[in-house]
């Protein structure tokens, strides 16, 4: 951790809020991506990440400087989508909105930005078809690179359940890339057999 | 064909041991199934690998303060609000409790008679403690009582001041807003 993070820490364990509002400055990034990913909505996320930061600042003495300030934060941001998608159930696959998303404007090739944003839109589809821990494991090992064993401390989980959680993940994450490959295939072989006219 | 361990070997994620790693090489390269499995899966890691950051809107940190007041004003209204309807659930559940004891300690004849009995006693002792103050203040020098009316009448003066100060300021100011507030 560096030191500025470390002062910033001390400082806000002692109730400043200046020095808390540094952390959200610094963590906003990491801790909105993982609320988009697991909620699917620019919106949703933003009020997610909010709430998330005000948990972490209610209950700031509950942190363990011993443990990895980011861990914690995502840990609680984790935990809160999670309970977020239970209370909603339904799966959440708006296509309109997905085809609204815009990307930070980094290329100005629109092939690109397109291509991105195809790229997207098949993550998105793919990441809702897991239920929200697992989505959560997964978004956590390949995102933020956690191990295992940061993952089970972060979802209160024992590192064999991560483990299993995982590997069935990847599976089905594989097979429903498979079966979207297939469909994408179907529609353009019936595109190239329709008439010219 | 058998595919087992090999499918679970595919989505490995530690390097697989040498000879573990050259069995799977093998069924691979006999196995189509697999080896679209393990495509895929390569497929979906690369994805994920390389999937850009998702970013909030700018001012995040500023919109995270600005609401900071708010969400403090909502919990302490809420703290006083349970607070509130803790004392009210107490004192139901005391007044609730004494009812029941009387109801099964004594008649209602008796109740009222006792509640007609204390009343009196309350009645009189309050006009007791009118008459021992009135014969105090009969016995206390005339300089002191003057003092104690002066003080009176100052507090009710300042009282008063506070009061049409507050009244003009909040007639020409008018009430703050909410978001004023916060």
């Amino acid at each position: 951790m560096s030191n500025p993070e470390t002062e910033w820490l001390q400082r806000s364990l002692q109730g400043d809020e200046e020095a808390f509002a540094s952390l959200v400055e610094r963590y906003q990034n990491p801790v909105f991506n993982l609320c988009y990913r697991m909620l699917g909505d620019e919106f949703e996320a933003e009020d997610a990440a909010q709430e998330t930061f005000w948990r972490a600042y209610q209950h700031i003495q509950r942190y363990d400087p011993q443990r990895s300030f980011a861990t914690w934060l995502l840990s609680i941001a984790a935990h809160y989508c999670i309970d977020q998608q239970r209370k909603r159930r339904a799966p959440i696959l708006a296509i309109d909105d997905l085809l609204e998303e815009t990307l930070p404007d980094q290329a100005p090739d629109p092939e690109r930005s397109a291509s991105q944003t195809e790229e997207q839109m098949a993550m998105r589809k793919l990441l809702q078809t897991l239920n929200a821990q697992d989505r959560s494991a997964i978004i956590l090992r390949y995102w933020y690179d956690f191990s295992e064993d940061e993952i089970a401390r972060a979802l209160n989980l024992s590192a064999s359940a991560v483990k299993s959680r995982l590997f069935r993940s990847r599976q089905a994450l594989a097979r429903q890339y498979m079966a979207d490959a297939a469909r994408a295939a179907g529609k353009e072989r019936k595109q190239d057999e329709s008439p010219a006219f | 064909m058998n595919h087992q361990p090999f499918n679970s070997w595919l989505y490995e994620d530690t390097p697989l041991p040498a000879a573990q790693a050259e069995e799977l090489k093998q069924h691979l390269q006999i196995c189509p199934d697999c080896r679209q499995q393990q495509e895929a899966w390569l497929n979906v890691r690369h994805m994920l690998r390389i999937a850009e950051a998702a970013r909030p809107q700018p001012g995040f940190s500023s919109r995270w303060q600005a609401g900071l007041e708010a969400r403090r004003l909502r919990q302490q209204r809420r703290q006083v609000r349970i607070t509130i309807l803790a004392l009210a659930g107490a004192v139901l559940l005391v007044l609730l409790g004494l009812l029941i004891y009387f109801a099964l300690t004594s008649s209602f004849a008796d109740l009222f008679a006792s509640m007609i009995g204390t009343s009196t006693q309350v009645a009189v002792g309050l006009v007791q403690i009118g008459e021992f103050f009135q014969s105090l203040l009969r016995f206390l020098p005339p300089g002191v009582m003057t003092a104690v009316w002066f003080i009176f009448a100052s507090w009710i003066c300042i009282l008063c001041l506070a009061w049409v100060l507050s009244v003009w300021r909040i007639s020409r100011k008018g009430v703050p807003s909410h978001e004023e507030l916060h």
